[in-house]
């Protein structure tokens, strides 16, 4: 890379850049790099060999699908549930004062409580494990596609709204000409996040009471102190959530491209 | 040929933090079927408020409008299709193209797609917008954006045409082409409907209007002045109009 005196890192003229391939590998190679050095100074029990780590991970694709089939589910489910409550009542408390002053404050409560209370809770309160599952996910991930979305309706700029109202649309053509496109970029931001905490949450989940699922998985590989399994596992993991992340990247090119010739 | 506007005795009040605000006080005037009304006065005093109670987005807080016999807050449903309006700031949608954003307001009409795309190629053609119409509003000029905003008003053959500083805040040359365009599309027959025409400029107000209301800070309209149709033939003349214009504005 050149880099000038007195020039930005990063895009100024003159710089010369790598493709963004690479500079998307480049620091998770290092993270990978810097893991296997500190494998090689430390006692395998410690820190495995990238090598077997990645022997692990790749066999766990075929030997032990149904566990991250399981997880994948529950992922979409919880996620697919807190999106569609979570954005329907952000459109209403952003367009409805009265809806606001009630659900609001509610909804910011929540935001407060942990995950690992919603497990705990669910725990107690629901036999089937499904539903508990899904039901701490829906309970830490809607809250924020909630907020967001009301958010973004209340962000709608006066212009607009006088603009698109003055054409005399009904409730439902309002929403669906002026709302949906408007906050759109804001709820595939929120998703992205809620793709991670969903991830995260999950996992667990899935450590208390689950027969099946990554976070089981883990939960068993800790218990035999086999950390080969755990690193495998959480790369898996992590995999199925950039998969996710790569479906919001194909809406964002496909349906928000036109961001791309904004100033 | 447009519908007639009937403003009585308006007032508009807003409150605020600091207490309440009067934007315009007993605003009355009429425009006749096929008027058009220019509006001019410095900014403050009201000429934006008094439009959005026509447009029917803002109530008053006293008094009474009436256009074509329906008070357009009231029975705002009603004016569907029948009043548009051309903003200062384009307010084009960023996610639409030139050519979807001129044709919102037919799409709360029952239109096919066909008929929509039809009329927006006609008002491209004569708002010299032919080959934008796959543009993004963040792709075109200043100018085009507000051709664009124009189509769209006049795409749906409005009874009544609201237009806010239209063009306040372009150049001198694009203004005038674009001021030019418009008053052969209002004059020439293509859309004669009824219009109020606010700015801040007297001699655009001259140009513009069958007749000036001026109003003055705070909100109140002072004289309604009938101008000449020769009065641009005519400098001396002209000249008067806008000292008793400026006049009533000190």
């Amino acid at each position: 890379m050149v880099n000038r005196p007195g020039t930005n890192l990063l895009g100024a003229p003159g710089d010369v850049r790598l493709p963004p391939v690479i500079r998307t590998l480049v620091p998770i190679a290092a993270f990978f790099t810097g893991l296997q050095v500190f494998a090689m100074t430390t006692p395998p029990f410690i820190m495995p060999s990238m090598a077997d780590i990645g022997v692990r991970y790749f066999s766990i694709w075929s030997s032990d699908p149904g566990a991250i089939i399981s997880t994948f589910i529950r992922i979409i489910v919880g996620l697919g549930s807190a999106f569609v409550v979570g954005v329907s009542s952000g459109v209403a408390m952003g367009m409805s004062s009265v809806i606001r002053g009630y659900g609001e404050t509610f909804v910011k409560f929540l935001t407060g409580i942990p995950g690992l209370s919603w497990v705990l809770i669910a725990v107690l309160w629901f036999g089937n494990v499904e539903l508990r599952i899904v039901f701490v996910l829906f309970m830490v991930l809607f809250p924020w596609y909630s907020l967001s979305t009301m958010d973004a309706v209340r962000g709608i700029p006066r212009d607009y709204t006088d603009m698109v109202k003055s054409f005399r649309f009904t409730r439902r053509e309002y929403t669906q000409k002026l709302i949906v496109p408007y906050i759109l970029p804001d709820i595939v931001s929120v998703s992205k996040s809620n793709i991670g905490y969903a991830a995260r949450i999950v996992v667990v989940a899935e450590l208390v009471g689950a027969t099946s699922g990554i976070g089981r998985e883990l939960l068993v590989a800790q218990g035999r102190f086999n950390i080969v399994d755990i690193f495998a596992w959480t790369f898996v993991l992590v995999t199925v959530m950039l998969s996710l992340q790569a479906v919001l990247l194909i809406v964002e090119r496909t349906q928000l491209d036109w961001r791309e010739t904004e100033a | 040929m447009g519908l007639s506007i009937s403003v009585s005795d308006v007032t508009k009040t807003f409150q605020t933090d600091t207490g309440q605000v009067t934007a315009i006080e007993e605003f009355d005037f009429t425009i006749e079927s096929g008027e058009i009304i220019t509006m001019v006065g410095p900014t403050g005093c009201g000429k934006s408020t008094i439009l959005n109670i026509v447009l029917g987005v803002l109530s008053p807080s006293t008094g009474k409008v009436v256009v074509g016999g329906r008070r357009p807050y009231e029975d705002f449903h009603s004016f569907r299709g029948e009043i548009a309006a051309v903003f200062q700031e384009d307010r084009l949608l960023s996610w639409r193209t030139a050519t979807e954003n001129a044709q919102l307001g037919l799409e709360a009409l029952d239109t096919t797609s066909s008929y929509r795309t039809d009329q927006v190629a006609k008002w491209f053609d004569m708002l010299g917008l032919t080959g934008y119409e796959q543009a993004r509003p963040q792709e075109l000029s200043g100018g085009m954006r507000q051709r664009v905003g124009l189509a769209r008003a006049f795409v749906i053959d409005p009874e009544v045409l609201l237009l806010d500083e239209a063009f306040g805040h372009l150049d001198e040359v694009t203004a005038t082409e674009l001021r030019e365009d418009f008053l052969e599309l209002v004059r020439g027959g293509h859309a004669r409907t009824t219009t109020l025409f606010i700015t801040h400029d007297i001699n655009e107000a001259l140009l513009v209007g069958d007749r000036v209301l001026v109003s003055r800070s705070p909100g109140r309209l002072v004289d309604s002045i009938d101008v000449p149709p020769s009065l641009q033939d005519e400098p001396e003349l002209h000249q008067q109009y806008r000292e008793r214009i400026l006049s009533q504005l000190r």
